[in-house]
């Protein structure tokens, strides 16, 4: 009897079906259930479990109590906000003189083409290039093949941005007295906060994760946190690699909320 | 002596400016001066050059050639932030990332003012401190800006929650608050529904009353320019048409186009006979005007008010006309009258008449306003293409004249001769529509080919300003000319 009725509810449910834009949206609901939500839940209670499966705080308290692990952490952070700001003192100029042109865009595909060429291919040619200078390979290497690799997600957003701006902010500007340097400071450079944000956004983050690059243009001396990581979960520490992820995963958290907060918001709608 | 005085009440003049965008010119040898506490309006369709015009005065634009003064002194490589005048813009331009007391603080800021002191340099030479306005002197200055466009408490309001009026009233503070001596609007009420706009007029001349500076405002509505100018400049294809008092432009436009433009009227075509006598629609009428050549074509422009409503009989009239239309408007009726039963006469009356009714017209000699004709005949100098072919604005017409190909000739063509067709491509050369003036059974247009060169068309058609035609002449229409070698060269 119970069966059946559980039958009958079902057949009503497949007969009320109906194709509403809902719908569509299922198949990437069902992805980001598998492949986003589960590794996080799994990441999470790796967390918390040693390697015999029991329930222990351990992984976090060894993570804290090796210096190593903290020194790796502040070094990536350390590279991550200097290779964003090298970022944004080189991108912010490129990007504001490509603004004033009318080839303009053109100039910026030619800056996203190297883009296309895989990231490994470019850092080695990165590395061939070192070699072929003598210069050492170290934290200074590193800094530069990041700023090389993440620069036009610097660009783009600011470039987006500053073309964006109506001119007449600037002719007000100047209208009321401003002198060229005053309308960049008081005008152009408040009104392209929002795309200075996405580009900060857009390169901290990817460069304080960043692995392989560290590793191939340092010959392995320098090792960044998301070196790390990999190195743990490579040698199967599931749960302190987890740890890290979680850390890392807060991080990214913090500065986004940040970044919205200084943006009130406008960040998604200029995010290129 | 009266000379001078008059020039020192002349805060902006400019002289023969033209501003010439990718060799179109924009702005083409404008001069003009503008007095001191004038309220002055740029009037004319987009694109005739008054928004460059204005501009230029306020410095984001570099005039092609001509020089702009300011208070007698060449200001034309000055760079914005120095001239002394501020502007409103069309779409206010307000920061988005200040609030609107910092938007309107944005100038004060940057303000430097005498400190009183002195002090002297290793030359000698004794100049007097500059300093920064006070936080109290900014704060005061931006209070009494936002009281007198009345939003006392809106300070710390953000920009974009304000509503289009309030945005509007936050720009003009922010520009007066600098007490520049000349505010420069550009369409400043453009965005703003009816009932504001009405509302804003009113308040912008009674602040142009109260601080007594020069107010430079551009629009391309009429009846704004009308309402609130002291002096109005009309303006078309980047040439000034008019400069003159709002009652001047109206009763007494100085050719068709500023007639058309500004309010309703009739032109007709029409021929001087002699002076004081004009004939228009077969008809010699008395008028006021003199100085014409005998038998010189001219344009008439009578204003539809202007024209008397009498019974058909009446011995004072000087025409009959059947009503073809009559239309209560508000405050008049607006009557369509035919004139031979080809001519359309527009008449303003107070009293209804029937449709189909004949009645008798009369005008004062003194209403009937006689324009010289702009031209009346295209006339291009060219060359032959070859023997039977002459080219004209980049097109090949084939034509009736004998000469040889390279021969300098002058091609003339009646107005009435040239063929406007909708597609371009059926026409030998493309032109854009830039003008049609209804002339009572025709329409005058003006096309612009390619090359510049604006044909005059007289048409049966209304065509679309802005519309790209195409044009064609009948190849016995084409009245060529051999110009004589010596005076070719």
């Amino acid at each position: 009897m119970k069966a059946k009725e559980f039958f009958l509810k079902g057949v009503g449910k497949i007969k009320n079906f109906r194709l509403t834009r809902k719908v569509f949206a299922y198949p990437y609901v069902l992805f980001m259930l598998i492949f986003v939500l589960a590794p996080l839940v799994i990441l999470l209670v790796n967390a918390f479990l040693d390697t015999d499966q029991n329930f222990t705080f351990d992984n976090f308290k060894s993570f804290f109590t090796d210096s190593v692990n903290v020194r790796v952490l502040s070094l990536s952070l350390a590279v991550g906000l200097i290779t964003t700001v090298l970022c944004l003192v080189i991108g912010y100029p490129v990007a504001y003189i490509l603004s004033k042109w009318s080839s303009g865009s053109i100039i910026v595909l030619l800056i996203i083409l190297p883009m296309w060429v895989n990231f490994l291919i470019r850092t080695y040619a990165l590395k061939a290039i070192f070699a072929l200078l003598d210069t050492t390979l170290g934290v200074g290497t590193v800094i530069i093949g990041m700023v090389y690799n993440f620069i036009p997600y610097m660009i783009m957003p600011l470039h987006t941005t500053l073309t964006n701006i109506d001119p007449s902010y600037a002719e007000a500007a100047k209208d009321l007295g401003a002198n060229g340097v005053q309308t960049f400071l008081k005008s152009t450079l408040p009104l392209s906060l929002p795309g200075i944000i996405s580009g900060i956004t857009m390169v901290f983050i990817p460069t304080i994760s960043a692995f392989a690059i560290s590793g191939m243009l340092s010959n392995n001396t320098v090792l960044m946190f998301g070196d790390s990581i990999n190195l743990r979960f490579a040698n199967q520490l599931y749960g302190i690699g987890s740890v890290m992820s979680l850390i890392m995963l807060v991080f990214v958290l913090i500065l986004n909320f940040f970044m919205n907060k200084a943006n009130k918001g406008e960040a998604q709608k200029n995010l290129w | 002596m009266a000379k001078k005085t008059s020039k020192k009440n002349v805060i902006i003049e400019l002289k023969n400016v033209s501003k010439i965008y990718d060799g179109k010119p924009a702005v083409n040898n404008v001069s003009m001066s503008i007095k001191r506490g004038e309220f002055v309006t740029f009037l004319g369709p987009s694109g005739c050059g008054k928004t460059t015009t204005l501009r230029m005065i306020a410095g984001f634009e570099k005039p092609t050639s001509g020089s702009v003064f300011f208070n007698g002194e060449d200001i034309t490589a000055m760079p914005p932030h120095l001239r002394p005048v501020n502007t409103v813009f069309q779409k206010y331009a307000l920061f988005p990332h200040l609030n609107v007391f910092n938007n309107i603080a944005f100038g004060l800021k940057m303000k430097k003012v005498p400190s009183g002191e002195t002090f002297t340099d290793k030359t000698g030479a004794t100049y007097e401190k500059l300093r920064k306005l006070t936080k109290q002197e900014i704060a005061d200055k931006v209070n009494a800006a936002l009281k007198m466009v009345d939003l006392e408490d809106y300070g710390h309001r953000n920009v974009h929650n304000l509503s289009g009026g309030q945005q509007q009233r936050v720009a003009i503070a922010r520009a007066l608050v600098n007490e520049p001596q000349v505010l420069l609007l550009d369409e400043p009420l453009g965005a703003l529904d009816l009932k504001m706009r009405k509302d804003m007029q009113i308040e912008l001349m009674n602040m142009h009353k109260k601080i007594g500076i020069t107010f430079i405002y551009v629009t391309h509505d009429q009846e704004e320019a009308l309402t609130m100018s002291d002096t109005i400049v009309v303006m078309r294809n980047g040439e000034i048409q008019q400069i003159a008092s709002p009652q001047k432009v109206y009763d007494e436009p100085a050719n068709a186009f500023v007639a058309d433009f500004i309010g309703e009227s009739n032109i007709f075509s029409g021929i001087m006979r002699e002076d004081f006598k004009v004939e228009f629609f077969d008809r010699v009428i008395e008028c006021v005007d003199k100085g014409f050549k005998r038998n010189e074509p001219i344009d008439v422009i009578i204003r539809p008010e202007d024209i008397y409503v009498l019974p058909k009989d009446n011995p004072a009239s000087l025409m009959s006309a059947v009503v073809t239309d009559c239309v209560f408007k508000g405050d008049h009726y607006q009557i369509i009258a035919l004139v031979d039963g080809e001519n359309e006469l527009i008449i303003h009356d107070t009293a209804e008449v029937k449709e189909g009714e004949t009645i008798g017209i009369f005008i004062k000699p003194f209403d009937l306003h006689i324009m010289h004709k702009a031209r009346i005949i295209n006339e291009i100098e060219t060359e032959m293409w070859d023997t039977g072919v002459v080219e004209i604005c980049g097109g090949k017409f084939p034509c009736n004249a004998p000469y040889e190909g390279g021969t300098r000739v002058k091609v003339s063509i009646d107005f009435d001769d040239v063929i406007v067709h909708d597609d371009e491509e059926d026409g030998i050369i493309g032109g854009e529509v830039v003008s049609s003036i209804y002339k009572g059974s025709y329409y005058q247009c003006i096309i612009r080919a390619d090359n510049h060169y604006d044909f005059f068309v007289d048409t049966t058609d209304d065509w679309l300003k802005g519309d790209r035609v195409g044009i064609s002449v009948a190849p016995e229409k084409l009245i060529v000319e051999k110009i004589a070698e010596d005076s070719a060269e």
